[in-house]
């Protein structure tokens, strides 16, 4: 099997700084897009409040209807206080590992002639289960990321069409040529 | 070399290795492109057949090892075991990767006893 499948559907229990973090699905990944945070495209430097929002976000479930977590000083206080305690460095790696985790897509050959998508990410793979997987609204965005990304993949190709996901005799081949 | 066998034999089973790029597992595929004609009069107990320009045809999938310079068409491609053969890129397509191009999807020419060289 696949690495990567494997990992968009084994996961292990994540807790950071004290707070027990729920399956990353679409609409976590819709609302960290949604306020703006670096942990929507997993890019950047985050500061305190970025991993505060973030937790904020991820210790809800990822549940449809969307809803942002109420935020401030006396809303968040205790996230604040936890990440202070533990540190902001290892909560920032601790965050990232739950996301690597739960959002590690099928790795694809770009291919020519392909376009960047200029809705918002999570809305376009939330509409291409439902659209091909027949999701309803609330299956497709409570669906977890990585899981979902393969699945979109998987329907494409079921679909008729050729997917370039790199496959594991290229990503051996790719490790022999020092790709890590 | 068998005893029943005139010259060397071009066709090898599995992919060759080359010096800078790695041939992605299961994608080598090559053709004996050896031509053959039988040459007698075809009204005897004795066959007799020709053959000349031994050959070989292949595609396979290419990684570009690091630091190492894209395929063309015409570039030289040198076997680095189990032989020494030297293919002539005919075709090549090239795949991205994070905004690297690593992949190349060739497709490659040899001849026995000939010796490719790039002129420009």
């Amino acid at each position: 099997m696949n690495d990567k499948f494997a990992e968009s559907i084994f996961h292990r229990r994540h807790v950071v700084c004290g707070i027990r973090l729920h399956p990353f699905t679409f609409a976590h990944a819709a609302a960290l897009d949604f306020a703006g945070s670096p942990y929507a495209s997993l890019t950047g430097a985050a500061t305190l409040d970025d991993v505060v929002f973030a937790l904020a976000v991820c210790r809800a479930p990822g549940a449809f209807p969307i809803q942002l977590p109420k935020v401030g000083f006396f809303k968040t206080r205790i996230i604040a206080k936890a990440v202070y305690r533990a540190g902001l460095s290892e909560a920032h790696a601790a965050l990232m590992a739950y996301f690597d985790d739960y959002n590690c897509p099928p790795d694809m050959w770009q291919q020519k002639g392909s376009r960047a998508v200029r809705v918002p990410w999570p809305l376009y793979f939330v509409a291409c289960l439902i659209r091909n997987g027949r999701m309803t609204q609330k299956q497709a965005w409570e669906t977890e990321v990585g899981y979902g990304r393969w699945m979109c993949a998987a329907l494409a190709e079921a679909g008729g069409n050729e997917i370039a996901v790199i496959s594991d005799a290229e990503r051996e081949a790719m490790k022999e040529a020092g790709y890590g | 070399m068998v005893m029943s066998q005139i010259g060397s034999e071009v066709v090898q089973q599995g992919a060759p290795k080359f010096a800078n790029y790695v041939v992605v597992a299961g994608t080598w595929k090559e053709k004996d492109t050896t031509d053959m004609q039988r040459t007698d009069d075809g009204d005897s107990e004795v066959y007799n057949y020709s053959f000349w320009k031994a050959g070989v045809d292949a595609t396979c999938d290419l990684i570009i090892k690091a630091d190492q310079s894209r395929l063309a068409k015409g570039s030289v491609l040198s076997e680095s075991s189990p032989g020494t053969r030297a293919f002539v890129v005919i075709d090549v397509e090239t795949s991205d990767f994070g905004g690297m191009p690593l992949k190349q999807s060739v497709t490659l020419a040899y001849h026995n006893d000939f010796t490719p060289t790039v002129v420009t």
